[in-house]
């Protein structure tokens, strides 16, 4: 058999398989949420995540935008679990997108009334530019008059990307010290586009999270002597790394790390979540 | 519209059916062929190629998965027109990057037998994907179904690049040890 043989063979595969190869990527959070989550995090001085028993829900509203057949624009108020309908929206520049907002809380008031822009990849370009440039960068999003109190999220889904799309909106709460992932999805059927809050994660923000990463940070630094290593947490996943491995002890954190890097098939199935997070460059022969 | 409209109108040999589909699946298709050929016109022309095929298929066919059904065959009209470009000149990386990479799987001989056991090992790939775990079989498929750069994979996961290139190695030697069981190579 030659090599082009088995690559039409594969051409073949199953319809289920094919489709879900472009699912989103569920595990890990997308490295977007930086741009929100940590700008207003690192703003304040307090750190670590825990998960709340209360209920503080109320405090992330979020709100999603659609034009009606007439092109006026409705805002409906999100609520977990429940469908609104959605439309897109075109931007200055003639990207497309869909359009949500939530309340601001950023400090720095140059930040205010400024969009984030994301997709279901990541592209470079979006990720490129702070804040302001790409919110400059996308221009004014029609039919929607952009208000000072709002962060606005321009959602434009991946070229050939099949719906459901997905997106985590990080939303951070200064007056309670508390952040919250929410991670919408998008569906598509014959009345059209509806989103609805799928699931929301909630977190108080307390202790300094270097301290709180400290044995894992300690981990890393031995391994990176006893192996020549090069891993390292980036300043802005600080959070997340803690999130994902605050249930194991170091010695578990090691023995992860380890399978992690020796590719454990079993291991890296079981334990997937990790590999988002610690950034290995070691060089590679 | 709804998949079964859509495949209701090529029944129907209705000509929107090729509007509809490029509406809904246009994108899709042109992501497809632009990761094979890596050049905008060659791609407009694979997804041409495409509606016109599906014209041609359907009926007799009526796909029960439309973007599959229509993802497969720009697959394969792009791997064709690779093929058919690349003896002429250089483009198209990612395929000579996956054929490279896949040699580890196969004898490189020219099998006739083979060749008529297509169905066979059809079912045996299948078999073989179902084997794999759900991650593996993700990556596998983003790298030698769609034809995705390794990098691109990487940042979608959240994974350095060398860990796809180590996954991936990993999981062709598990295919080349699926098809040396079964004899196939």
């Amino acid at each position: 058999m030659k090599s082009k043989e088995l690559l039409d063979l594969i051409g073949e595969a199953q319809d289920e398989y094919i489709l879900d190869a472009k699912a989103p990527v569920k595990k890990g959070r997308p490295s977007w949420v930086k741009w929100v989550a940590l700008a207003a995090c690192l703003c304040v001085a307090v750190m670590g995540f825990f998960p709340l028993l209360g209920n503080h829900e109320s405090t992330f509203v979020l709100t999603a935008y659609a034009l009606s057949e007439d092109n006026s624009l409705l805002s409906l108020k999100m609520e977990e679990g429940q469908s609104v309908p959605i439309t897109t929206f075109t931007a200055g520049n003639g990207m497309e997108g869909f359009v949500f907002s939530h309340k601001n809380q950023e400090s720095d008031p140059a930040l205010l009334g400024s969009i984030i822009i994301t997709d279901t990849d990541f592209s470079p370009y979006i990720m490129a530019d702070s804040l302001k440039g790409a919110s400059a960068e996308i221009g004014e999003i029609d039919h929607i008059d952009m208000e000072k109190t709002q962060q606005y999220i321009f959602f434009v889904p991946s070229k050939g990307e099949p719906t459901p799309y997905s997106l985590t909106i990080s939303i951070y709460d200064e007056e309670t010290s508390t952040a919250a992932n929410l991670t919408i999805v998008i569906e598509y059927d014959e009345n059209g586009y509806s989103a609805k809050i799928d699931k929301i994660n909630s977190y108080e923000i307390i202790g300094d999270i270097d301290e709180l990463l400290k044995p894992y940070q300690e981990v890393l630094d031995r391994l990176n002597a006893e192996y020549d290593y090069k891993l390292y947490i980036p300043e802005d996943r600080k959070y997340s790394v803690y999130d994902a491995y605050k249930d194991l002890s170091p010695e578990e954190f090691e023995k992860q790390i380890l399978e992690e890097l020796d590719g454990s098939t079993e291991e890296f199935e079981s334990n997937g979540e990790m590999n988002f997070e610690i950034i290995d460059i070691t060089p590679q022969n | 519209m709804e998949d079964k409209q859509i495949v209701g109108l090529y029944w129907a040999r209705e000509e929107s059916a090729i509007h509809e589909t490029a509406v809904k699946y246009g994108n899709y298709c042109h992501s497809i062929a632009y990761n094979i050929l890596q050049d905008q016109q060659d791609a407009e022309e694979s997804v041409n190629d495409t509606y016109m095929d599906a014209w041609n298929t359907i009926p007799p066919n009526r796909p029960s998965v439309l973007s599959t059904f229509l993802g497969k065959i720009t697959r394969r009209i792009s791997v064709d027109r690779w093929r058919i470009r690349n003896a002429k000149k250089r483009g198209g990386d990612e395929v000579v990057l996956a054929l490279d990479e896949l040699e580890e799987c196969v004898s490189g001989s020219d099998d006739v037998e083979l060749r008529a056991q297509r169905n066979e090992l059809i079912t045996e790939i299948h078999r073989f994907l179902d084997s794999l775990p759900e991650t593996e079989r993700r990556i596998f498929l983003l790298r030698y179904w769609y034809l995705e750069p390794t990098q691109l994979i990487a940042e979608k996961y959240r994974f350095s690049q060398s860990k796809v290139l180590s996954m991936l190695h990993r999981i062709r030697g598990k295919l080349r040890k699926h098809l040396e069981k079964g004899d196939y190579i």
